[in-house]
């Protein structure tokens, strides 16, 4: 059976109607959306009645003759899909006149041997429209083609690039962006954002947003007890309203990438009775901060005095329990530092401080999407989360933790399993000893003490915690975050955990010994399987005279420029962008380019039989370099078709990837330049991956509110933030250091799709005023296009989310969901539910 | 690559479809993945892993007292100075080993693990096994690399999103078995990913939309279009073509199929759990865990049908306050396990729990009371066909000095192969003929036949 006959059985006559759109009579600005709908209906129209008969409707779309699968060409893919449609049960066409190759009217096995015979035995190519060129049908006899959207306009591209670099199409959109042009300017525009963001400055409007709806500020009100949802709920406003979409899509791209945790924040920092991340010497500071009188020990007087001041601190009879003569001394100040600020701290009040550290990072992404790679790095290195997250914070000269280091080849830089080994981390660990976090009186605050605040570019730092301070006494409560007089930052020096009773340590906790990275003697290898170059190698000398703190932050330097130099940085760092905005799959992307001639002797001389193809054995053999062959594991992953086997092809890199890659070297890491490559890519820029890539839960719920147009007030974004984390995403909260994935395809299981019925459902036709999500006005929408009959609203969002390409069973399904009811607003808040349920609006 | 000579049914053309799809440059499926044709479908044993995320502390939580170390090897207390166990504090469980003692305690909602490893519980004997030393050659220490190997089944593999338990499930798909295989998580896991379709639940109780949405009907002859999201979603030719059309379409069918099935079977169907498991189950502190427990013992008792259901229990990864943190998540543990004792009792000797985690700890602790990436990993077993006792930690099978075993000198070194564990799972709780076991586990029968090291000899953890 052909998709015709369950069509037509399905009596759709093709009433698309003549809608008030093309009649004129609307606003200049929409004359976009009026010119893609006039085009997609222009082939239909006979004198605009709406009437007319389906196939004559159908014989004007304009398609290529062989190209089965519309995918833009007539290939060895048509041939296979007409094959496995007529005897396999696979796929049909929605547009079969493409498919009947040979034009007898029918779709059949000659159809297939017809594309193979013009493909590889020099026959006749199928009849015109096509293969290469558009056209319409012109023979009265013919089979129907109710959709190709690859012919006669740009609105399928800019849908699908829209899908891409925002959280999804609006009206305004694609109002403006009418053409490939107009296409290609405002992705230039989206690049060109100038300089650091500043919402205040850049965007009033949407801090404005953000303030009233008490998000970005103190939590009062209704997220008073919301702090994590607080942040999820910035990130929603900023998603769906902000005017620099691709700039907040990277940014939530890098806050995931340099993945930190709320709750592990938590953990680490305040309920372990540990140190509460305070240093030593910032406690020093407050202690004589608090000893008004110089007597070197604390009275209840001077206890009392601050404490009536920042009622958070435990008051002293509390404190005093645990002194020994009611007077406390420096030592004892030191070690009951836990009982004074946060044994007594609510557990609310530590997600609070958690939350705005996380806060903090994300405002550091934010300002340096598009910048260099290696700010960003260094930016999570010694962001105070992230120093705490993995354990930083605790690495000491004697006692080293090597979770960070691992983290930031495996995870932030290099990727997993090449380029460092087991010995790498454990040197790289060493360099990170003495990293530390903590609090300081703002008074006190030493620029030329606490390092490295301020970006290379003199202008703000996210560590710059002048500007978002917190305050010593009481701060577990958000509200002493913003205190002038105290400050959170990353600095140098931690003596390792105090003794109770004795003084801190005096040394500063780095490990001053010779330190060796990436040395082939090691054994890493790059992620061709080729041994890592020893020029890449970092040596950093013992250093027994300078033991300062910048000479321990040189150290970092000088792994950083390294790490940031080599090319799998570059790699991995281009192939996560690339996954994030083209593909998930980077073995679908085209390899034109041919193997590179040093890769390519590098291959051949792996390929000890010539025969063209790597296999174990070849693969294993020792050489001088790698003694102990390459790593089966670097084989596995060349091997796309997973056959044993690694041709050339395979272990050859796709030409978007290499471009990526080649611009990262030529600006030394500029994002910017990476994503300029990739999306003025000719790829990017075709309809190869037109909706191949399924949303996850957060841009499935931001595209709604910006299809849709919608209203929100905090308790809606609340009960958002609840929809994002039942359909799996837990952001800020995602426990693994991986991050949660970036891949679009692990976004879509069963539980992911329910929520999404439910969220769509919630917003646009809510069954209780309860259950809704945002405030949206059908009747709007309504008045400003006239959408007075079913077929108008489906038209409508056929053009604005769906390109154009809606299926035709999608349409007359849709059409059925109306319900019975003659108000037209509830008739279209059914519909609107409905469509934004169907399989195309889960995927980008 | 194993083809069965059985009888070829609906599963024949869904293979063959799927070898065109590959055909069309769509697909990635290895050859020696190429699951074989439909199997018999095996007995009715249900299965409930837990899959323990983070790399749980192997040495931590089943204690090896006994080494006592080698040369500059450490015993366990040398090792760890500042979080070690005390073995006063502990359980023994065979005069070499003990048990953490937040798997076990006195009050009433304490876990209760030793008891039900000593058998004391009731007439049902000794149905616990603690598997110590689990691993595989080349042990890779990042979770994520690790994570992918013991689910997909293939070290070295990274790519492949294909898991052992949807192998199996695939294998032995029953179109007359509504839900065969069930993940209670807010993702799926890779263990359950791959061909078929497994559906992930969140909360039993929120299966279900609001009553304005229409469900409507799947497509039929008769009404080729269907109608509501099950006909949006039931349009098959549209299912394929474009990438990830398939995936959509699929997951739509598998839901509202799951919908339907959950709304007439078991959401009319109030459960509670039985009144002595109760306790242990509302004890538990994450609630996203305790939840998670609560429904797989649900689905296992209320689902005649079901065969595998999965959940997570993350949080293991303990770099520092390992002192404080690993306790928490040992007593969550441990009364999950009690609870199920005790709930699943009426389907005990059906049932098969089990936990997995990628890899150990090291053996000796850091300096922030806490312990960085190691090797051999420990599983639990626990069910009616399942040989109480301890694997590969006694006298006979731990040597002094055994703590610091690899070549490193920094981790226990594994004695058995995870996929070992696995066929034992498969072959004899769950009934898979060893016919399958190849493709199922990848070129197992390889590796048991070049295997010189008894990586792969049989723990017989569970009666044959």
């Amino acid at each position: 059976m052909t998709d015709r006959s369950r069509l037509d059985h399905c009596g759709w006559t093709g009433t698309r109607g003549s809608p008030p759109a093309c009649s004129g009579g609307l606003a200049a600005a929409a004359a976009l959306l009026l010119a893609a709908f006039c085009w997609q209906t222009a082939g239909a129209q006979d004198g605009g009645n709406g009437t007319e008969n389906a196939d004559q409707y159908f014989r004007q779309i304009q398609f290529r003759r062989g190209d089965f699968n519309i995918d833009g060409n007539v290939d060895v893919s048509d041939a296979l899909g007409i094959f496995n449609y007529l005897f396999l049960g696979g796929a049909g066409t929605p547009c079969e006149n493409a498919a009947d190759s040979n034009k007898d009217v029918s779709i059949d096995l000659t159809d297939g041997v017809h594309i193979l015979g013009y493909l590889f035995m020099g026959g006749a190519p199928p009849a015109s429209p096509g293969p290469v060129e558009c056209g319409v049908e012109t023979s009265a006899s013919s089979l129907p083609c109710r959709s190709y959207y690859l012919c006669g306009s740009d609105l399928p591209l800019i849908t699908h690039v829209l899908n891409r670099i925002t959280f999804g199409a609006t009206e305004e959109l694609l109002t403006r962006i009418q053409t490939r042009s107009d296409l290609l300017e405002y992705i230039d525009e989206q690049l060109s954002f100038p300089g650091n963001y500043a919402q205040a400055v850049d965007e009033p409007e949407l801090r404005e947003l953000i303030t009233r709806l008490e998000i970005g500020s103190v939590p009062e009100g209704r997220f008073r007890n919301q702090i994590i949802e607080r942040l999820k709920a910035m990130l929603i406003l900023d998603a769906a309203y902000s005017r620099w979409q691709l700039l907040h899509k990277l940014t939530v791209f890098w806050n995931n990438h340099f993945h930190t945790e709320v709750g592990t924040l938590q953990q680490n920092f305040f309920s372990r009775g540990g140190r509460g991340g305070t240093s030593n010497r910032a406690t020093e500071e407050l202690f004589i901060a608090m000893d008004s009188d110089g007597s070197e020990f604390i009275d209840e007087a001077e206890w009392n005095t601050v404490q009536q001041a920042h009622p958070g601190l435990a008051p002293w009879g509390v404190f005093n329990r645990m002194t020994a003569d009611g007077q406390v001394t420096l030592e004892e100040f030191i070690d009951q530092r836990n009982i004074a600020w946060w044994k007594y701290a609510r557990v609310q009040n530590q997600r609070a401080v958690s939350a705005a550290m996380e806060q903090r990072e994300y405002d550091y992404f934010r300002q340096n999407a598009f910048g260099n790679f290696a700010d960003l790095l260094e930016g999570s290195a010694k962001s105070v989360a992230q120093v705490i997250y993995l354990n930083n914070y605790e690495n000491v000269v004697s006692a080293p933790n090597e979770n960070y280091a691992r983290e930031y080849l495996e995870l932030f830089s290099l990727g997993v399993d090449h380029v460092y080994t087991q010995r790498d981390i454990e040197e790289l660990a060493k360099v990170f000893t003495g990293w530390n976090a903590g609090w300081q009186l703002r008074s006190l605050y030493d620029a030329d003490d606490v390092l490295f605040i301020g970006n290379p570019g003199g202008q703000d730092f996210p560590l710059n915690t002048r500007e978002n301070g917190g305050d010593v006494f009481n701060f577990p409560d958000l509200r002493y975050w913003s205190d002038e007089d105290y400050t959170w930052a990353f600095h140098f020096g931690n003596p390792g955990r105090p003794r109770r009773g004795q003084p801190p340590p005096s040394e500063d906790g780095h490990d001053w010994a010779r330190k060796d990275l990436f040395l082939p003697l090691y054994g890493g290898v790059d992620s061709l399987g080729n041994p890592v170059s020893p020029l890449l190698s970092v040596q950093i000398p013992a250093n027994d005279t300078d033991q300062t703190a910048a000479a321990a932050m040189s150290e970092f330097d000088n792994v950083l420029e390294v790490t940031v130099s080599l090319r799998d940085c570059a790699k991995f760092i281009s192939t996560k962008l690339i996954q994030l905005l083209v593909t998930d799959d980077i073995t679908a992307l085209s390899k034109t380019y041919g193997m590179p001639e040093d890769l390519q002797d590098i291959f051949d001389s792996v390929d000890l039989d010539g025969n063209g193809r790597l296999d174990a054995g070849e693969w294993s053999e020792p050489t001088p370099d790698l003694p102990n062959g390459r790593p089966p594991a670097i084989l596995a992953t060349l091997d796309a078709d997973a056959d044993g086997l690694v041709t050339s092809l395979e272990y050859q890199e796709p030409d978007m990837l290499l471009d990526a890659i080649a611009a990262w070297q030529t600006s030394g890491g500029e994002i910017r330049q990476v994503l300029r490559s990739i999306l003025f890519s000719d790829e990017f820029l075709s309809l190869k991956f037109y909706r191949a890539k399924i949303k996850d839960p957060f841009e499935s719920v931001v595209s709604t509110l910006r299809a849709l147009d919608v209203d929100v007030v905090s308790q809606d974004l609340v009960g958002m933030v609840g929809d994002i984390e039942t359909a799996g995403m837990e952001q800020f909260e995602f426990s693994d250091p991986t991050g949660e994935s970036e891949l679009g395809f692990d976004w879509l299981h069963t539980v992911g799709l329910l929520e999404r019925f439910k969220f769509v459902n919630r917003v646009a036709n809510p069954p209780t005023p309860r259950d809704s999500r945002g405030s949206w006005n059908p009747r709007n929408l309504i008045n400003r296009w006239r959408l007075t009959n079913d077929d108008s609203v489906i038209n409508y969002f056929n053009l604005l989310l769906f390109g154009g390409d809606l299926l035709l069973p999608h349409q007359t399904l849709s059409k059925a969901s109306y319900g019975n009811g003659n108000n037209p607003e509830n008739r279209m808040r059914y519909a609107v539910s409905y469509l934004l349920s169907l399989p195309p609006f889960q995927k980008q | 690559m194993n083809i069965s000579t059985r009888s070829v049914n609906r599963r024949h053309f869904l293979k063959a479809g799927a070898l065109t799809f590959g055909a069309l440059g769509m697909g990635s499926m290895a050859p020696f993945l190429q699951k074989s044709l439909a199997g018999d479908l095996p007995p009715g044993k249900k299965l409930l892993f837990i899959f323990l995320r983070g790399a749980m502390d192997a040495v931590q939580a089943v204690i090896p007292y006994g080494d006592q170390g080698r040369g500059s090897a450490k015993s366990y207390a040398q090792a760890r100075p500042n979080i070690g166990i005390d073995q006063d504090d502990a359980h023994s469980l065979n005069n070499f080993c003990s048990l953490n003692p937040a798997l076990q305690g006195d009050g009433e909602t304490d876990p209760k693990v030793h008891d039900i490893f000593n058998g004391d519980i009731d007439a049902r004997g000794a149905n616990l096994a603690f598997l110590h030393r689990i691993g595989y050659q080349n042990q890779n220490r990042s979770h994520f690399s690790s994570q992918q190997f013991w689910e997909n089944g293939v070290p070295g593999n990274v790519r492949l999103e294909e898991g052992i338990f949807n192998r199996y499930v695939t294998s032995y798909l029953d179109e007359e078995r509504p839900l065969q295989a069930a993940t209670l998580s807010g993702n799926q896991m890779v263990l359950m990913k791959g061909e078929t379709l497994i559906p992930v639940i969140s909360d039993i109780n929120s299966l279900q939309l609001a009553g304005n949405v229409q469900l409507g009907d799947f497509p039929t002859a008769d009404n080729p279009l269907g109608t509501g999201l099950k006909g949006a979603y039931g349009q098959a030719g549209y299912n394929q073509g474009i990438k990830y059309n398939k995936k959509t379409y699929d997951t739509g069918v598998a839901l509202l199929n799951n919908l339907q099935f959950f709304q007439d079977n078991v959401l009319n169907r109030p459960y509670f759990p039985a009144a002595n498991a109760r306790p242990y189950f509302d004890a538990i502190g994450n609630n996203g865990f305790r939840n998670n427990i609560r429904d797989s013992a649900r689905l296992l008792k209320q689902v005649d049908d079901i065969q595998i259901v999965g959940c997570n229990q993350g949080g293991y990864d303990t770099h520092g306050g390992e002192d404080t943190r690993f306790p928490v998540l040992m007593r969550d543990l441990g009364l999950a396990l009690t609870g199920l004792y005790h709930d699943l009792a009426d389907i005990w000797d059906d049932v098969l729990v089990v936990t997995m985690s990628e890899f150990g700890r090291t053996s000796q602790e850091n300096g922030n009371r806490g312990t960085d990436h190691g090797e051999a990993s420990l599983c639990f077993a626990m069910g009616g066909a399942v040989n109480g006792g301890v694997y590969n930690c006694n006298r006979a099978s731990w040597a002094n000095g055994d703590l610091f075993s690899t070549s490193n000198s920094r981790y226990v070194a594994h004695k058995t192969d995870y996929r070992n564990v696995y066929n034992e799972i498969l072959s004899r709780h769950l009934g898979d003929p060893d016919e399958q076991m190849g493709s199922i586990i990848p070129g197992y029968e390889n590796l048991v036949s070049r295997d010189r090291n008894g990586y792969f000899d049989p723990l017989n953890f569970i009666n044959a």
